[in-house]
């Protein structure tokens, strides 16, 4: 008696381990289908992430971000006249979008400008990258066509020079380290 | 003050930070980015260019928009960047530097420039030929270059002026560090001062309380060891008693052995005995003296009496011993009274003739009493050895002698002037000294003079108690003498004496035995001679007084005690009442009963 029901637990045990493995596998096999960008690639998503559509990188258009999550943010800023009205994807989204598996990230721009994030709890203020001004698309011309904003009149307190050094337009890449 | 100190190491830490970021920084690294956007607009056109490989002045097609964002980014730059950076700059008020505005102001302006002249050749539809590339590739080299200039002129001055500016931060830093460090030291010495400063507060503190404590001490054992002293000299007043008995019994006994010497040989023998008896009298009489005036125990009993009566007497006393010399004794008096111990002053007076008589081998001695204002001098003068000039302050000490006067041993210990000294000072009386060597010696006693107010009061007793005795007549024959001794010895003696003086003595030991004796009438005496300590607790003073009144009569007595600390201050309640002490001097012993003897005739 004893004998069989240890053979019994045996084979429960792996039946259970089986199907665990089976549902981590597709649970990250779904989670790793990024659909590969359709128009214009605006942000290119590297280093240490979990989900790619391009070889190591995660490529996303606009419509890519868009389906991410639409966030508003309202606020004066050095760059702009009065109160403007920034639309963007959080970033905390497109991290977990990514299946970001560092603590931070360095963000260019097409002029090679770049912003190192360590130091800045970027969960801390709900930060966007914004690609629409005032109801306008951004273009390189207008900082575009990404560009991270911070909500500076919301969070007084977050109107530091770190932050405005961090407010980096003309977003081109994002590499998770 | 630590709080505030780091406050303002953070604050201008901050500060400095600040400065160097916001100032040469921005503004030089926004230089070079456009420098290098230049650059790159340049890189990409020549790639359109070298990819295209088409022969000069022919049109291309534009397959590659990459050359387009180049220029947006550099358009983005001037348009939007640099004027929102130069906006920054003006609100922060960084940019006061005015040839630095006007330059950036031109630079920027150059830009705008190209901007409009080639924003035409970048349209997506467009082409772009090869002269335009070339055209525009020396316009952008220009831009690039003077953008670089610029950047690179500030970027040395700016780091220069944050250079310097970190300098004297640094500096800055150093002096508040240093500052912050003395302080703290300072701080910290001054607690430590303080703290010390209260250890030894603490340790001087008991050290004072220690000292305090050994004074009390000192002085408690001062004060014992004075009590003690005290004690002793007591002692000694009182163990004079005993002392004087046996010299006492002694003197009697060679007074009353005079009579049954028949030899001259034995007759000499016996004088010097008596003298050696006398001069041990004298001395232990000075040393009890002293003692008595040092316990402290001598009692004054102050009262108002002529001086001249005084001086009289003493003269008398003295005259014999004078004229045994060859010496004259010459007595001036006058009616001066005084307010003092007769039986002291009489004392020191002794003291003083007695000495004058001593150090006097030819000459004259003179006696004066005098008034002089309020007061009344006593003079006793002599011509005798004198005393040297520089022995004037010690003449006064216990045992001094003039020098030379060792032969004169047997005149005394030199205690003499020291009583006298003593016994100024218990009477508040002043001593004066005058004296030459070989000249002589005058010593003059200052006494106040009576207060007439208290005259009569006292008068009458004074007088009918003690008239001036000026001639001895001696002890009247068959004079009944009763005498009251507890010690067989002293008793026996005494009666010894009186009888070989003619009188008629019955001898007791005790009160009781004197007042049975009398109370029968069997024996009435003339004279009471009764020794003051008695058996028990019964004493010469009730001894009197109980045989006085079995009597019915103030029968006239004489104690005698050998202690000499007692006070006899009732002596003044009784008449017909002489104290004398002990060892008595066969001859005063008869002078004091001759004359009792006579006041009991008189009554």
């Amino acid at each position: 008696m004893r004998q069989f029901e240890q053979v019994t637990g045996e084979g429960s045990s792996i039946g259970l381990k089986l199907f665990v493995v089976l549902v981590i596998g597709c649970w990250v096999s779904a989670s790793m289908a990024l659909e590969p960008p359709k128009g214009e690639v605006l942000l290119k998503i590297s280093g240490n992430i979990g989900v790619s559509n391009n070889g190591d990188e995660a490529w996303f258009d606009l419509e890519m971000l868009q389906a991410l999550g639409v966030s508003e943010i309202r606020t004066e800023s050095p760059w702009t006249e009065g109160m403007a009205h920034f639309k963007g994807v959080r970033i905390t989204d497109v991290m977990e979008a990514v299946g970001a598996k560092g603590k931070s990230f360095e963000a260019q721009a097409l002029d090679k400008y770049k912003v190192d994030f360590t130091g800045i709890d970027y969960r801390k203020y709900p930060i966007i990258i914004a690609w629409e001004l005032n109801g306008e698309l951004l273009t390189v011309r207008t900082l575009g066509p990404l560009w991270v904003m911070f909500p500076f009149s919301d969070h007084a307190e977050a109107d530091t020079l770190q932050h405005r050094n961090a407010s980096i337009w003309q977003l081109q890449q994002l590499k998770v380290n | 003050m630590s709080p505030v100190y780091f406050f303002l190491v953070w604050e201008i830490s901050n500060a400095s930070q600040r400065v160097r970021t916001d100032g040469a920084i921005r503004l030089v690294s926004f230089s070079f980015k456009t420098g290098r956007n230049f650059d790159e607009l340049a890189n990409s056109l020549i790639n359109y260019r070298d990819s295209q490989a088409i022969p000069n002045s022919s049109p291309v097609a534009v397959s590659n928009k990459d050359y387009i964002e180049k220029f947006d980014i550099v358009w983005s730059a001037f348009k939007v960047g640099y004027r929102n950076i130069y906006r920054h700059w003006a609100d922060t008020g960084y940019w006061l530097d005015e040839s630095r505005a006007i330059k950036a102001q031109e630079l920027s302006e150059r830009g705008l420039t190209f901007l409009d002249k080639y924003e035409a050749d970048m349209s997506p539809d467009g082409s772009l030929f090869c002269n335009r590339i070339n055209e525009m590739l020396s316009d952008i080299y220009f831009q690039k270059d003077q953008l670089t200039e610029f950047s690179q002129s500030y970027f040395e001055l700016d780091n220069r002026a944050a250079q310097e500016q970190q300098t004297s931060m640094g500096k800055l830093f150093t002096y508040i560090a240093v500052l912050g460090v003395s302080f703290l030291l300072m701080t910290a010495i001054t607690i430590a001062l303080v703290y010390k400063a209260l250890k030894y507060a603490v340790q001087s503190l008991a050290k004072s309380m220690a000292a305090e404590q050994q004074a009390i001490d000192a002085l408690k054992d001062l004060s014992e060891s004075k009590d003690a002293n005290v004690a002793q000299k007591q002692f000694f007043a009182a163990a004079s008693h005993d002392l004087r008995q046996p010299l006492h019994a002694l003197c009697l006994y060679i007074g009353s052995l005079q009579r049954h010497v028949k030899s001259d040989e034995a007759e000499h023998i016996l004088k010097c005995a008596n003298m050696s008896a006398d001069s041990l009298s004298a001395l232990l009489d000075s040393l009890l003296d002293i003692s008595r005036l040092d316990a402290g125990i001598t009692a004054v009993n102050k009262d108002e009496f002529e001086v001249a009566d005084l001086v009289s007497r003493l003269h008398d006393r003295f005259l014999p011993e004078v004229e045994e010399k060859g010496l004259k004794f010459i007595l001036y008096t006058d009616d001066s009274r005084v307010f003092t111990d007769e039986q002291l002053l009489d004392r020191m007076l002794q003291n003083l003739i007695s000495n004058a008589v001593a150090y006097t081998q030819s000459g004259q001695i003179d006696l004066c009493c005098q008034r002089a204002s309020d007061e009344v001098l006593i003079i006793v003068s002599d011509t005798g050895h004198g005393i040297p000039s520089e022995e004037h302050d010690v003449v006064f000490d216990e045992f001094y002698r003039v020098a030379g006067s060792a032969r004169d041993r047997d005149r005394g210990l030199g205690l003499g002037l020291s009583i006298v000294k003593r016994l100024g000072d218990l009477l508040e009386a002043s001593i004066a000294l005058e004296s030459r060597e070989d000249v002589g010696t005058t010593i003059t006693i200052k006494l106040p003079v009576a207060n007439k107010l208290s005259l009569a009061a006292d008068t009458n007793t004074t007088d009918t108690e003690f008239n001036p005795v000026k001639l001895q007549r001696g002890i009247p024959d068959n004079l009944r003498v009763l005498v009251i001794d507890d010690v067989e010895d002293v008793r026996e003696s005494t009666a010894l004496l009186l009888e070989t003086k003619g009188c008629v003595v019955n001898a007791v030991a005790s009160a009781e035995a004197a007042t049975l004796l009398c109370s029968t009438k069997e024996f009435e005496p003339e004279v009471i001679v009764s020794d003051y300590r008695l058996n028990g607790s019964e004493n010469g003073m009730d001894a009197i007084k109980s045989v006085r009144s079995a009597i019915g009569w103030q029968v006239p007595a004489l104690l005698i005690t050998g202690d000499t600390s007692i006070n006899f201050a009732t002596r003044r309640e009784m008449v017909w009442f002489v104290v004398l002490y002990k060892p008595v001097d066969t001859r005063l012993l008869c002078e004091r009963i001759a004359l009792l003897a006579r006041v009991s005739a008189d009554s």
